[in-house]
C-alpha cells in the first residue's frame, strides 16, 4: 500500500492538522489506473479532506500525497489540477457560462482550439447522456440531475487519467441517483481511469467501488474489496453493514 | 415660464457651470473607481485588512462634506482652493460604496463555484477576471450608481473652495435671497442625479445576476 510505481494516486501516511485539531491521521493507500477507490465514513471522518490533499487544495501536515508518482507539494498546481478531474456534491458549475463553454472551459484555458474543444464538448455531452439542445442553455435552466451530468462532463474535458468525485450523487433524488449511478458504471470500464469516490452511502459504495476504504475520526480502519467488505468480521463493518 | 425665460438667460452660464459639475463627477468617480475596485479585490485576498480599509473608508463617510473640504484647504499638495481638493473630497467620499460592494460582491460568488474553479486549475487571476468579476459585477455597478448619485449632490458644495460646478447658483442664491437663482443649481443638479440614478440602473439590472 506504500510507494507503488504502478500507482497513480499515492498516499503515504498523510496527516493534515489544522490548529489542535486533527483532521486526517497517518492514512496510507493507493490508487491503481482504471481502478475506482471508494472512501466511505460519516461527516466529518476525514472523506473530503483526503480529497483535497490529492488535487493539492490543501497539502499534508505530515507524509506525502505522490501523483503519477510525485509529491503534490512539487507539483505546479495549477498542472497537477488539470490533470485531475473534480466533482463535487454542490457541482459549482458557472451560473454565467452556456453549459458547453463550463464543460469546454478546462480545453479552452489549454488553449487548444475552438473547433477541437467544440468537438470534445460534444462528444462529452452523448457520453453523459444530455440532448444536444442543451449547449445553449445556461445552469439555472437544467433539471438537478441534468446538472451533475454537465458536472461530470467537465471534469471529464481535458481527459485527465484522475477523476476525484466528492459525494456526486448526493444531493439527487433517489430515481435520479440510481440512473446516474447506473450510468457511471456503464462508462467505468471505458473511462479507464483512477477514480476516489468519497460517498456515505455504503449501497452505492459496494456498488461503484473496485475498493473501499472506510475513514473514522480521520483514520482509515479499514481497506479491501466489496466482497472482503461483506464478510468482514470486523465490528466495525458490521455496523456499516446494518445499513444496508 | 418666467423660469424658462430665466433660463434662457442664463443659458450659457447654465452650460458651463453644468460641464464643470459633470467633469467633477466624472473624473472623481473614475479615478474612485480606479482606486476602489483593486482594493476591494485585494482585501478578499488578504482579510486580514478588511477592518482597517472598510473602518477608514467608513469613517471618511462620516465626515461632514463642508467640514472636510474645509480641511483640505490648508493642506500641502492635495489640497488648496479650486477644483483639486474638491477632486480630492468627491474621491474619499466614493470611495466607501464601490470598495464595499465590490468586497461584498467578490465574497457573495457561490463557494463551491470558486472551488470547482480553483480544482480546475484556474488560475487566481482566470477566477477573478471571468468568474468572480463577472458574478459581482452587478454588486459593484450598485456601489457605482451610490457612489455616482451621492458625488452628484456633494459637488454642490465644492464651489465653496472655488472648485465651480452647479454650487454656484445655489449659493450665490442663498446670499442674494434669489430663489430662482438657487433652483437654476439646484434643479439641474437633481435632474443629473435621477437621470444618473436610472440609467446605472437600468445597466445594473441587465447584468448577470451573481
Amino acid at each position: 500500500m506504500t510507494t507503488n510505481g504502478q500507482k497513480l494516486i499515492d498516499l503515504d501516511r498523510v496527516s493534515y492538522c489544522i490548529g489542535p485539531a486533527t483532521l486526517l491521521s497517518e492514512v496510507s493507500f493507493g490508487v491503481a489506473p482504471c481502478e475506482t477507490v471508494m472512501l466511505l465514513g460519516r461527516s466529518g471522518s476525514g472523506k473530503t479532506t483526503a480529497l483535497r490533499l490529492i488535487n493539492r487544495l490543501l497539502t499534508p501536515t505530515s507524509g506525502r500525497v505522490l501523483v503519477e508518482g510525485r509529491p503534490t507539494t512539487e507539483w505546479d498546481p495549477i498542472r497537477l489540477r488539470r490533470r485531475i478531474g473534480y466533482v463535487i456534491q454542490s457541482i459549482g458549475l458557472f451560473p454565467h457560462f452556456t453549459v458547453a463553454r463550463n464543460i469546454g472551459l478546462v480545453p479552452e484555458l489549454e488553449g487548444r482550439p475552438p473547433e477541437q474543444v467544440r468537438a470534445t464538448v460534444e462528444s462529452l455531452l452523448e457520453k453523459v447522456g444530455l440532448p444536444r439542445d442543451a449547449l445553449g442553455r445556461y445552469p439555472h435552466q437544467l433539471s438537478g440531475g441534468q446538472r451533475q451530468r454537465v458536472g461530470v462532463a467537465r471534469a471529464l474535458a481535458a481527459d485527465p487519467p484522475i477523476l476525484l468525485m466528492d459525494e456526486p450523487f448526493g444531493a439527487l433524488d433517489p430515481i435520479t441517483r440510481r440512473e446516474l449511478q447506473r450510468e457511471f458504471l456503464a462508462m467505468q470500464e471505458d473511462l479507464g481511469k483512477a477514480i476516489v469516490f468519497v460517498t456515505h452511502d455504503v449501497r452505492e459504495a459496494l456498488l461503484l467501488g473496485h475498493r473501499i476504504g472506510v475513514l473514522e475520526g480521520g483514520c482509515l480502519i479499514w481497506w479491501g474489496t466489496g466482497a472482503e467488505f461483506q464478510s468482514s468480521a470486523d465490528a466495525r463493518i458490521a455496523g456499516f453493514r446494518e445499513g444496508l | 415660464m418666467a423660469l424658462f425665460s430665466y433660463l434662457a438667460q442664463h443659458q450659457s452660464q447654465l452650460t458651463a457651470r453644468l460641464w464643470e459639475h459633470i467633469w467633477l463627477v466624472g473624473v472623481s468617480i473614475a479615478l474612485a473607481a480606479l482606486i476602489a475596485v483593486p482594493a476591494g479585490v485585494l482585501l478578499t485576498r488578504r482579510p486580514r485588512f478588511e477592518r482597517w480599509v472598510l473602518g477608514f473608508a467608513n469613517t471618511v463617510q462620516t465626515i461632514p462634506s463642508l467640514a472636510l473640504f474645509g480641511f483640505l484647504i490648508p493642506l500641502p499638495w492635495i489640497g488648496g482652493i479650486g477644483p483639486r481638493s474638491a477632486l480630492v473630497a468627491l474621491v474619499l467620499y466614493a470611495l466607501l460604496p464601490i470598495l464595499r460592494n465590490t468586497y461584498v460582491g467578490i465574497l457573495g460568488v457561490d463557494r463551491s463555484v470558486r472551488e470547482a474553479a480553483l480544482a480546475m486549475g484556474m488560475t487566481d487571476w482566470q477566477i477573478l477576471r471571468m468568474v468572480e468579476l463577472p458574478l459581482a459585477a452587478r454588486t459593484i455597478m450598485a456601489g457605482l450608481r451610490v457612489a455616482t448619485v451621492t458625488g452628484i449632490g456633494v459637488a454642490t458644495v465644492a464651489t465653496l473652495i472655488g472648485a465651480g460646478g452647479l454650487g454656484d447658483f445655489i449659493y450665490r442664491g442663498l446670499q442674494t435671497v434669489n430663489a430662482r437663482l438657487i433652483l437654476l443649481g439646484a434643479m439641474p443638479a437633481a435632474l443629473m442625479a435621477l437621470t444618473v440614478d436610472f440609467g446605472l440602473g437600468w445597466i445594473e439590472k441587465r447584468l448577470i445576476r451573481g
